[in-house]
């Protein structure tokens, strides 16, 4: 495992200390699109008591405040051990004496001379922020606060039944198709298995996980092969395997026809973007299996269609699956992506379990097997709301898992569960992901928690 | 042992210049090393290469060939294969799921991409309870034909055939290789029931059917496969001489000429048709045909046994022994301890007791261990021979 960190893993929460706060509004749709929080302040006092509450990761200040200068800024958070390391960027608006005499003799992390434009004001956030490695100030390292590295990532599931060739478990977490995850039962009698290509389906507050049960490996996959059929209440005619298919070279197209008829699989050719998403809108019978689109261009008739996608009630819009070449994007509620090039059993479990995510059971029927999706992963380090974990295969973003850990569960009084809020690809090594969590027993006041957690590491 | 990973380019867009930089920047678990096709048989014969990458953007006779060799040779192990493309043609990737193989890599990014892929089979390779190193070691007695390493290595599958599709699949194989094919039609079903989708075991199981004379069985699953991917040789060949049972000659035709499109000269093809000539009664042209044959697969060797029997019990012993030495020259390895044994007992009905001894010897030697079978007829030859030979009187 690698000690670098992905780029854009930590969103940032940047302190902007200015004479009027009119001049961060141009920054806030910028700062939005990089996923920094801005936080705003007019005056050195008011400050000192936001630094307090967000624990920002960088401090951008006007060089003369109207109640003193960033030199008493620095000054004063030096005097606090705890943000003592928090870089601060000062905007000297004239090379005056007035302006950079209480500068002297202290250590800014940079400068900008004049009114820069909020673009190259941010471009130099951005860059600051990197050179401090792109992580938090407050970030410690399981290395130096001789922290155990090895964890576990956890979610709880219950076994509903199997839908064909998927099996069907009721979770509070959506699954990563890309990962791979240790299906722990909580009955020792039934052997463990390694679950992989997952999907999701929402019925109201409830989430599914379908799992191809062809991908499944292990000993527990004698008990998943057995596992009971769930009684099925089809949802308009989406019995079929009738899929619309958009893919931009003909030829291609004819193709997969041939390929995935021998599958069952009937295929409905879109020519283009446009036709796809008129298709899909008329589909209100709910007639489509599902949406299969082979290119997804980020230009204008990509966008129109993901706007299409989203205008369709959840309710009957078929699932949407996307082949991509792009090994950062991630799959959302509205469309899952499938990385390629991929191979056809793979396309086929993705199509399957996009048929079968459209259809209704009841879960009384279900057999209540209690397991433990696990994932292993290492704790690269601690911050103010959480941490940064790697691991092998990706985690969804806005899952809540458990975390267990040795010394966490200690620090956190038990409380181990944990919120992904971003997830990265560690560049130049395609199979390591980064992911940063916040604790759910970190919420509060950062700074009374990140001293309570710096007193614990330190005893 | 060094275990190579090899890589091997149908593309023939340069990379023998271009790999060796291309992977100067990682560490890699395995040895890589590139090859061309024609050098592929003889390094798989080797023993020493555990995986395969196969640089390809549209399918093939050639990437169908590499599949096949890696299969015989190394094992029925897809995870140890992928193949690098930018773009495949769905076609492509149809030809490599015959085989279960679905990985694929990226122009782009496979130096790194393979760093991960060749840590976790040499992983897998090097732990030697894990299901991937069982099945080297069985595909490597099956490759040898030594029959009693070949039982050996099935019993260190048999818990895992329960719960894993390779495991059920590799036992079946090694059932096939011994001669059992009931028990390997129903470890075939086994590996089929694991993963619906591994066309393998299907093929193998409608393979089996075909030996055990299910011809209707057979058909149905070949045909079903050939609907999924009618782009397989070995494949139409198998319907072709399944139809042939059935007294469907134009069908049989039809699909060997379909094989010939597919890939003139295939081997599979002149076997096929060897097949046909024989279950139409044709001896003699099939015996012609025969010597331009090797390495014929389970259907026809058996086909080949049960002629011999035939004319062995029919009292043209000589016919059946010129059969067994014309069949033991073109059969697979594993498959000759058999027709060594069939040959002892033609000439045990020959009264030829010191020849067939010799055949005896020979097929324990190819068994490679005690087969009960053989010290039966030999006990047999031995008490003839040790009865005091009768002298006519007056």
């Amino acid at each position: 495992m690698t000690s670098g960190f992905a780029k854009g893993i930590t969103p940032h929460t940047v302190l902007f200390l200015v004479d009027k706060p009119e001049r961060t509004i141009a920054l806030a749709p910028l700062f939005q699109k990089l996923r920094y929080k801005l936080v705003t302040s007019t005056s050195l006092y008011d400050s000192l008591r936001l630094i307090d509450q967000e624990m920002p990761h960088l401090v951008v200040s006007d060089a003369i405040l109207s109640d003193g200068h960033a030199g008493n800024l620095y000054d004063r958070l030096q005097q606090q051990p705890i943000f003592a390391n928090i870089p601060i960027l000062v905007m000297i608006s004239a090379k005056t004496k007035e302006q950079l005499n209480p500068l002297k003799g202290r250590k800014f992390a940079g400068f900008t001379l004049g009114r820069p434009d909020p673009a190259a004001l941010v471009q130099k956030v951005k860059e600051t922020l990197e050179s401090y490695a792109d992580i938090s100030p407050f970030f410690l390292s399981t290395a130096s606060g001789k922290l155990a590295a090895d964890c576990t990532l956890s979610i709880q599931a219950k076994v509903v039944g199997r839908i064909g060739e998927q099996m069907v478990c009721h979770s509070d977490s959506e699954v990563n198709s890309e990962a791979m995850l240790l299906c722990q039962p909580q009955d020792k009698a039934k052997g463990p298995a390694v679950l992989s290509l997952g999907s999701n389906m929402r019925r109201g507050e409830s989430i599914y996980n379908l799992f191809p049960m062809n991908q499944v490996k292990g000993s527990g996959k004698a008990w998943i092969i057995e596992l009971p059929e769930i009684s099925l209440e089809q949802v308009g005619k989406t019995a079929n395997r009738r899929i619309l298919f958009y893919d931009p070279k003909m030829e291609r197209f004819e193709q997969f026809k041939r390929v995935l008829e021998g599958y069952d699989i009937e295929l409905v050719y879109a020519p283009n973007l446009q036709a796809a998403g008129a298709l899909m809108m008329r589909d209100s019978d709910g007639s489509l299996g599902c949406i299969y689109l082979d290119e997804l261009p980020s230009n204008a008739s990509g966008i129109a269609l993901k706007e299409a996608i989203n205008k369709i009630s959840e309710k009957i819009r078929p699932p949407v699956i996307a082949a991509t070449t792009s090994q950062t994007i991630r799959s959302t509620r509205e469309i899952q992506y499938l990385k390629k090039p991929f191979g056809l059993g793979t396309l086929i479990e993705m199509l399957d379990a996009a048929v079968k995510s459209r259809t209704q059971f009841s879960e009384a029927s279900g057999t209540g097997h209690e397991i433990q999706y696990q994932t292993p992963a290492k704790l690269l380090g601690l911050d103010e709301t959480g941490g940064i974990l790697q691991l092998k295969f990706p985690v969804t973003v806005g899952n809540k898992l458990k975390l267990q850990h040795p010394d966490l569960a200690r620090f956190w009084e038990g409380q181990t569960e944990v919120r992904i809020i971003n997830l990265s690809r560690l560049e130049g090594s395609p199979n390591i992901w980064q992911a940063k969590f916040e604790a759910i027993s970190a919420q509060g006041s950062k700074s009374k928690y990140w001293e309570k957690i710096s007193r614990l590491i330190s005893a | 042992m060094e275990r190579i990973c090899i890589l091997l380019d149908l593309n023939a867009q340069g990379l023998d210049e271009s790999w060796s930089e291309l992977v100067s920047d990682q560490n890699y678990a395995l040895k890589l090393n590139y090859i061309s096709i024609e050098e592929l048989a003889p390094m798989l014969e080797t023993g020493t290469v555990v995986a395969m990458l196969i640089f390809a953007e549209k399918s093939g006779p050639q990437v169908a060939n590499s599949l096949n060799l890696f299969r015989k040779y190394v094992g029925p192990l897809p995870g140890f294969q992928a193949i690098v493309a930018e773009d495949p043609d769905p076609f492509l990737i149809s030809q490599a799921f015959e085989y279960g193989v679905e990985q694929f890599l990226t122009q782009v990014e496979w130096p790194l991409q393979l760093v991960g892929l060749t840590e976790t089979i040499a992983a897998l390779a090097d732990d030697k309870d894990s299901i991937e190193a069982k099945t080297l070691r069985l595909n490597w007695s099956i490759v040898y034909g030594d029959q009693g390493q070949i039982l050996q290595s099935k019993e260190a599958l048999v818990e895992a055939a329960s719960y894993d599709y390779v495991a059920a699949y590799a036992k079946a194989h090694a059932l096939q290789a011994v001669g059992q094919f009931g028990e390997a039609i129903e470890a075939f079903r086994a590996s089929e029931k694991l993963n619906k989708t591994f066309r393998p075991a299907s093929t193998g199981l409608g393979e089996s059917l075909l030996v055990m004379g299910k011809v209707d069985e057979a058909i149905a699953i070949f045909e079903k496969l050939e609907r999924q991917n009618n782009k397989s040789v070995e494949r139409k060949t198998s319907l072709a001489t399944a139809y042939v049972e059935k007294g469907e000659k134009g069908k049989s035709d039809e699909m060997l000429r379909q094989a010939e499109d597919l890939s003139p000269g295939h081997p599979r093809i002149l076997e096929a048709r060897a097949e046909i000539l024989l279950a139409e009664g044709k001896v003699a042209e099939a015996f012609k045909m025969m010597d331009d044959l090797q390495d014929v697969g389970p259907s026809f060797a058996a086909r080949l046994n049960e002629m011999g029997i035939k004319l062995s019990q029919q009292g043209k012993g000589k016919n059946a022994l010129a059969l067994y030495k014309k069949a033991h020259k073109i059969v697979r390895h594993e498959l000759r301890y058999k027709i060594s044994l069939n040959a002892a007992l033609a000439c045990y009905r020959l009264t030829e007791y010191q020849v067939a001894l010799q055949y005896l010897a020979r097929c324990e030697k190819e068994f490679g261990g005690v087969y009960e079978k053989v010290e039966k007829v030999r006990q047999a030859i031995k008490k003839i021979l040790a009865k005091p030979k009768t002298q006519k009187v007056g």
